[in-house]
């Protein structure tokens, strides 16, 4: 009786360990999410890694600490203040995605796809380097939200998973519409077919690239608002892990696919939570890098990725 | 054998000796600062080369390259540490080592193309370091430590003497022209009969080996080695390497590769600004030339191209070829 | 016969794009593939070269078939071709676009090019001597050491020829020779393609546009439309076959 009592229980503790690895798994796959859609939305574009999407990510931390101390609430936190220093984050974090499009990507557009790599990870360089110059390392970020959290038979759901849930879905119901119902957001898909019969049909290319960035840029301060919320430190190399999961996630979606990026993400952070959940976490980016590898392999394009071949 | 080639050989003998002339004779005075910025300089040569042919020679965009480093760095270690294999002789192991590595995700990978192939050689760098930080017996995340100390001046650059050679016989072969056909046109070469795959493997296998020579040699020289060390940010410096020499140049990534290991200690004297001006740098030179410092072109072909005018202009030719 | 298609066809998704296509071509014949734009014969060609696998059918090289084992499997087998939108080297010479082709004859290894040693050494001059031969006789000696991108159009389709005869084929598939060429260039051409059959023996199948060419030089021509076989015959039967009339009528009347 007792043995088949403690069966049951270790059953139930099996069961819910692996419910709480579903939750942390979507909530960390949401915010990688967030993340990998700017990198697929610029890739989709032009066909370009932007290597310095992490760094805007990064900056989007620090941007979030100057706006939350400048307007105090840091020091009294409201909703509506934690609301709109949100907001303030991803505008700033636009403006700078366009901004480094524009000085940085656009003279080098013509000049080949390695260039342009080496001049993301340059740029990239630059904004880590300057984060450090400025505010140096390991800075703490106030704590903007009281956190709670609710026991739901056994699996603890805490007050940030719902609202990382909560404006996650917000933002892509949000850029469903912009991409789908917009003047803007056809123009985009238009230029990811092609970006030259897009020019002749006379859309503004280099206005829908500025505004991919932007967008982009944006969805990513919106993550790490998320993420500092969360874990709250800013960091100058703070985006590196972060935006590389998200950008092997977009990769394994099946690069410059939406729905790619955000299935791709998920997937992810689901791998890595059970991983350390069942494996040990200092296993956690191998595996990461074994499921794209593997998903690779078998599908090259990716999971919602459409191969297309050369043509003969 | 013929006469070119006996040419060749005594040349490559005469440069080591000069070497070992300079490691006997010169290094000894030399301020210890500026002989550690050399041997380092060295090692981004050996690293560099093997990705100038994946990419710029074979059009293989990898992004892992310093997974290599890290097996030859870790293997010849380990065969010194545990199994007594004097240092010398653990390097070429170790690049042996690093090119088994090279066969392993080279069959697999180089299936893909383009972009997927750099995020999966990528994806096989960070396994290789996280692999690397779970086995306790080569250090886990503090590194191993203890590695017998043997990289010299001479060793290094004998090393750097082989390499080039090397790859300047390999290139111009039939291999080489192998290669390059695959990065040109992938399908016609395929048409030709030559099986591009195998041309792919092969060439990543001969970069991953001479990755490796240069982790084993710098594992042999700091006497200790970090996971840290080869992470995929060490594989994009060598690919910022390549890429800002020339793809399609041996002696241009070369160059490169003294710039930007040099460069970092040239702006020492604004200690922390040195990252962000050397970022900065990086970008502007993208900018300026962006088919690189030498493009497809070797440094010998410049310097044939300058001596070659100068002729002309004393001849007072004016339309020379 | 060396070359036969039997019933071969591909689907791309729902498209047809080549359907129940019998084509037989006889050892040293001289064949043209015409027909309107679209109508798959570059399909057949990268079919017959294995860059496609058919979904339908069979192709068979003196009687063996072929099917399944690749392009580097069919260019070993004996077939070369060029292409319709020309696909040289561009970072290597002339010379030595053509001796990338003979890279499968060369037995040398990685480590005898490395140490320059004799085997290495030889080879290398005999492949270097059989490709000078080959440009000589295609009238590119002169510009041997030239970048492939430096030449002009004509002798671009050239060398693309010549590379694919350094293969030494049993059959040379040409995917619009004279395209892009006028009046004069596209009847030199002609002469140029009979000569390389009749002194490199080899069976060659083309697909052209200029009628002319075609009429000059084939001895018999298959016309494709949409993916399917409409005639087959010798020039002057093609010429007078009402549906092959048709078909191009047909067709230029959309255009």
């Amino acid at each position: 009786m007792t043995v088949y009592f403690l069966q049951v229980v270790t059953a139930l503790s099996a069961v819910t360990l692996f419910f709480q690895q579903v939750v942390n798994g979507l909530s960390l796959g949401a915010i990688y999410a967030l993340i990998a859609l700017g990198y697929t939305m610029v890739y989709g574009t032009l066909q370009m890694i932007n290597f310095a999407h992490s760094e805007v990510f990064m900056m989007g931390g620090f941007f979030a600490l100057i706006l939350a101390k400048a307007t105090g609430v840091a020091d009294n936190p409201t909703l509506a203040g934690v609301a709109f220093v949100s907001v303030a984050t991803m505008v700033s974090c636009a403006l700078l995605g366009a901004a480094i499009e524009r000085l940085a990507y656009r003279p080098m557009r013509k000049s080949g796809r390695l260039n342009l790599l080496i001049t993301a990870i340059g740029m990239s360089l630059l904004l880590q380097n300057s984060a450090l110059l400025y505010w140096g390392t390991n800075v703490p970020f106030p704590d903007l939200l009281p956190r709670t959290s609710w026991n739901v038979a056994g699996v603890t759901i805490s007050s940030n998973n719902l609202l990382v849930f909560g404006v996650t879905i917000a933002l892509m119901v949000a850029l469903h519409h912009v991409v789908e119902r917009t003047q803007m957001g056809r123009a985009m898909r238009a230029v990811a077919v092609s970006r030259d019969a897009a020019a002749l049909m006379g859309i503004p290319v280099d206005r829908v690239i500025a505004f991919t960035f932007a967008l982009g840029s944006a969805l990513a301060g919106a993550a790490s608002m998320l993420w500092v919320i969360d874990n709250p430190r800013v960091d100058p190399f703070m985006g590196t892990m972060p935006g590389l999961k998200a950008f092997v996630a977009a990769v394994l979606g099946g690069i410059g696919s939406i729905p790619g990026a955000v299935a791709g993400a998920i997937l992810l952070g689901l791998c890595e939570t059970m991983v350390s959940g069942y494996v040990s976490s200092t296993w956690r980016d191998a595996v990461a890098f074994l499921l794209l590898i593997v998903i690779l392999l078998y599908r090259p394009a990716g999971l919602l990725g459409k191969h297309v071949p050369e043509k003969v | 054998m013929n006469r070119a080639t006996l040419l060749g050989y005594a040349a490559l003998a005469a440069a080591i000796a000069i070497v070992w002339a300079i490691d006997i004779y010169a290094i000894p005075w030399t301020n210890p600062y500026y002989t550690n910025i050399a041997i380092r300089v060295g090692f981004n040569l050996l690293a560099v080369m093997g990705l100038a042919l994946v990419l710029g020679f074979t059009g293989q965009f990898s992004l892992g390259h310093a997974g290599f480093m890290a097996v030859g760095a870790y293997g010849s270690a380990s065969l010194a540490l545990y199994l007594n294999v004097p240092p010398m002789v653990a390097v070429p192991l170790g690049g042996l080592l690093a090119a088994v590595a090279g066969l392993v995700v080279g069959v697999p990978s180089l299936r893909l193309s383009g972009d997927y192939l750099a995020v999966v050689t990528l994806g096989f760098n960070q396994i290789i370091v996280v692999l690397v930080q779970n086995v306790p017996a080569l250090g886990g995340a503090l590194g191993l430590t203890g590695v017998p100390v043997a990289t010299t001046f001479g060793i290094t650059f004998t090393w750097v003497l082989l390499g080039a050679v090397f790859m300047r016989n390999l290139l111009r072969s039939a291999h080489g022209r192998a290669f390059a056909a695959v990065r040109d046109n992938e399908i016609a070469t395929r048409s030709l009969g030559v099986d591009t795959t195998r041309v792919k493997v092969t060439a990543f296998v001969v970069g991953a080996f001479w990755a490796g020579i240069a982790g084993a040699l710098l594992g042999f020289y700091n006497s200790s080695i970090f996971p840290k060390q080869f992470e995929f940010d060490r594989s994009i410096e060598l690919l910022t390497m390549v890429v800002l020499g020339g793809t399609g140049s041996l002696s241009g990534p070369f160059l490169a590769a003294g710039l930007l290991t040099a460069l970092p200690e040239a702006l020492r004297e604004f200690s922390q600004y040195r990252m962000v001006v050397y970022a900065a740098l990086l970008i502007l030179m993208m900018g300026l030339r962006p088919q690189g410092i030498l493009g497809r072109h070797e440094l010998s072909d410049v310097v044939r191209g300058m001596w070659r005018r100068r002729a002309s202009a004393s001849d007072g030719a004016t339309n020379a070829p | 016969m060396l070359l036969e298609l039997k019933k071969t066809g591909i689907r791309f998704g729902g498209l047809r794009a080549v359907q129940d296509l019998d084509l037989s071509v006889e050892t040293g014949q001289l064949y043209g593939l015409i027909g309107p734009n679209g109508a798959g014969k570059t399909t057949v060609f990268n079919l017959i070269t294995g860059i496609y696998a058919p979904t339908e059918g069979d192709i068979q090289l003196g009687g063996q078939s072929i099917v399944g084992i690749g392009p580097v499997g069919v260019a070993t087998a004996g077939i070369a071709r060029t292409f319709q939108n020309i696909r040289l080297f561009g970072g290597l010479t002339v010379l030595e676009n053509v001796k990338v082709a003979m890279f499968r004859r060369q037995a040398g290894t990685l480590f005898e090019a490395v140490l320059r040693a004799p085997r290495f050494q030889r080879e290398e001059a005999e492949a270097t001597a059989a490709a000078r031969e080959l440009l000589e006789t295609f009238g590119l000696a002169d510009v041997a050491g030239l970048g492939a991108e430096e030449l002009p159009y004509g002798l671009r389709r050239r060398l693309e020829i010549a590379r694919a005869l350094a293969t030494r084929p049993r059959l040379l598939l040409l995917d619009e020779p004279a395209a892009g060429m006028n009046p004069s260039e596209a009847e030199s051409l002609m002469h140029l393609i009979r000569w390389v059959r009749d002194s490199f023996e080899v069976t060659i199948l083309l697909i052209e546009h200029h009628m002319p060419v075609v009429m000059g030089i084939c001895e018999r021509i298959c016309v494709l439309d949409h993916g399917a076989q409409i005639a087959v015959g010798t020039p002057k039967e093609i010429r007078d076959n009402p549906v092959v009339i048709e078909a191009y009528l047909g067709a230029e009347a959309e255009t």
